[in-house]
């Protein structure tokens, strides 16, 4: 384990919305009506700007320099890695959204546990200090809140932490969201996210093509458009857009402190879109780690205990890893997280 | 250990792109530079238009770029100000705007869903394209086939 490095590990932030009674004019655009300019301020104060971005009829996608922001009209999905200071988003998006008619109604707020835990600024060298933060960035309205740790008893330093916090004590969130984090990647396979000698000075935006098509990232999801970026000197980013559906890796390839995370949202009742367990075990087998830990987040449904013991079975199955923990917790108007944490089966 | 370089700071409008060379314009200048603008990019109003435009690139070697966009598309707003730049600096290639809710069957030919999405022409035969916000790929690609 290296010393010092790029923390992989992303913090996320989820804010959901409703039109104002009192608004006149109630544009189904939503929040994709902040314009460019505004939004590239939020990110300013977080320290990390659009590098890329596409949009379809649905939502509105960038690639960041340090991760994504998903833009619909009545939520937004920011994710950021590195020493970023995402909490300072949450009172400038509530104020733009505010202009357009829209309330928040429901924040989330996740991550894993860093890699350099010492290496982060406050209030991010403590979830405790995170929680503060979030709190007194949220209006009162939001009454039902939770903070929690899920910590497996295998692996005490690879925790789930999340908070949330809503106006109302049931979601109505049909899109269940799925994050993975992978550490220990196969050296080999993390080498397809170096740039090429001689590369260094070429376009970005082919060098990211070729990684998504080396490493067999555009076979996680054939349906999807794929929004790619490749850093210097190494280091990924995409964003997938398939429909109303986002899906998002960021690797971080150095050996030592080697990341990826894969990130989708989808519908659990998905008639013609592919059994998510195939997803997955498509999108762990680019990366072959040697830890992978899942937090499935089901919004208003009731948990789907199929669906955890399919993914188990299937990782189990195609790629040799066994589940070592398997944690749920319930959030009061957020739904159910379950938090599972795999090695591979010789460990 | 991500470094990110000047250029991807695209977004950033820089007026001092905007006013250079406007202090040596003389009334010609003036004349030619207002009819330069007008038609650095086409807006595609109707299929007629199109069809016409099309039809008479089909027999010229001059580039085409197709610009799609959408009202809903944020990312081909910020675009905008890039491709007048970019049209500006390749006058002999030809810009045409479509939003594909208006022209929803060019759109549906070209298949552009996901926007902006950038459609390089030549004789009538797409030769390739740029999907997003990426000023950069579409020069290097302009630059590729511009010849």
């Amino acid at each position: 384990m290296a010393v010092s490095g790029f923390e992989g590990f992303e913090k996320r932030l989820e804010l959901r919305f409703f039109h104002d009674e009192n608004s006149i004019a109630r544009d189904p655009m939503g929040l994709r009506l902040i314009d460019f300019e505004s939004l590239d301020q939020v990110l300013n104060e977080v320290q990390c700007t659009v590098v890329s971005a596409v949009a379809n009829r649905s939502f509105d996608a960038y690639v960041l320099s340090e991760s994504s922001l998903f833009v619909y009209p009545t939520k937004i999905i920011i994710k950021t890695c590195g020493t970023t200071q995402l909490l300072k988003s949450i009172r400038p998006l509530i104020h733009l959204a505010r202009n357009l008619g829209l309330t928040l109604r429901a924040c989330r707020y996740s991550r894993g546990s860093f890699i350099f835990p010492k290496a982060q600024p406050f209030p991010y060298t403590s979830f405790k200090d995170e929680v503060v933060v979030v709190e007194e960035s949220l209006p009162k309205s939001l009454c039902y809140r939770k903070a929690s740790v899920m910590t497996p008893s295998n692996n005490p330093s690879r925790a789930w932490h999340v908070f949330t916090a809503s106006a109302d004590v049931e979601s109505d969130e049909t899109v269940v969201v799925v994050e993975v984090c992978m550490t220990e990647l196969d050296r080999v396979n993390a080498r397809s996210f170096f740039k090429r000698k001689g590369d260094e000075k070429s376009n970005s935006d082919s060098a990211g093509k070729e990684m998504t098509r080396l490493s067999g990232i555009d076979n996680i999801n054939a349906n999807a458009f794929i929004c790619d970026f490749a850093f210097d000197p190494c280091g990924y980013s995409m964003n997938g857009v398939d429909g109303d559906r986002y899906s998002t890796i960021h690797v971080t390839p150095e050996d030592g402190f080697s990341y990826a995370s894969f990130e989708c949202g989808l519908s659990l009742y998905d008639d013609g879109h592919e059994d998510i367990s195939e997803v997955l075990s498509r999108a762990v087998d680019v990366f072959r780690p040697s830890d992978v830990s899942i937090a499935t987040t089901y919004g208003g449904e009731d948990y789907n205990n199929e669906v955890t013991k399919r993914v188990e079975r299937v990782l189990a199955k195609k790629l040799g890893l066994k589940c070592r923990s398997r944690i749920m917790d319930e959030f009061p108007g957020s739904g159910t997280v379950v938090y599972q944490s795999f090695t591979p089966r010789r460990k | 250990h991500k470094q990110i370089s000047i250029t991807y700071h695209f977004f950033i409008h820089t007026r001092s792109e905007d006013n250079m060379g406007s202090n040596v314009s003389s009334v010609h200048d003036v004349h030619s530079s207002m009819e330069t603008k007008s038609a650095l990019v086409l807006e595609i109003e109707s299929r007629r238009q199109w069809r016409s435009l099309f039809d008479s690139m089909k027999g010229s070697d001059k580039l085409l770029v197709i610009d799609f966009t959408a009202a809903w598309c944020g990312p081909c707003k910020t675009m905008a100000p890039r491709v007048k730049e970019i049209a500006s600096k390749y006058s002999n290639v030809v810009f045409a705007r479509v939003d594909v809710d208006r022209l929803m069957d060019v759109a549906g030919t070209y298949k552009a869903m996901t926007l902006p999405a950038f459609v390089l022409v030549k004789r009538g035969e797409e030769i390739d394209r740029v999907v997003g916000a990426k000023p950069v790929e579409l020069v290097k690609k302009i630059e590729k086939y511009n010849v």
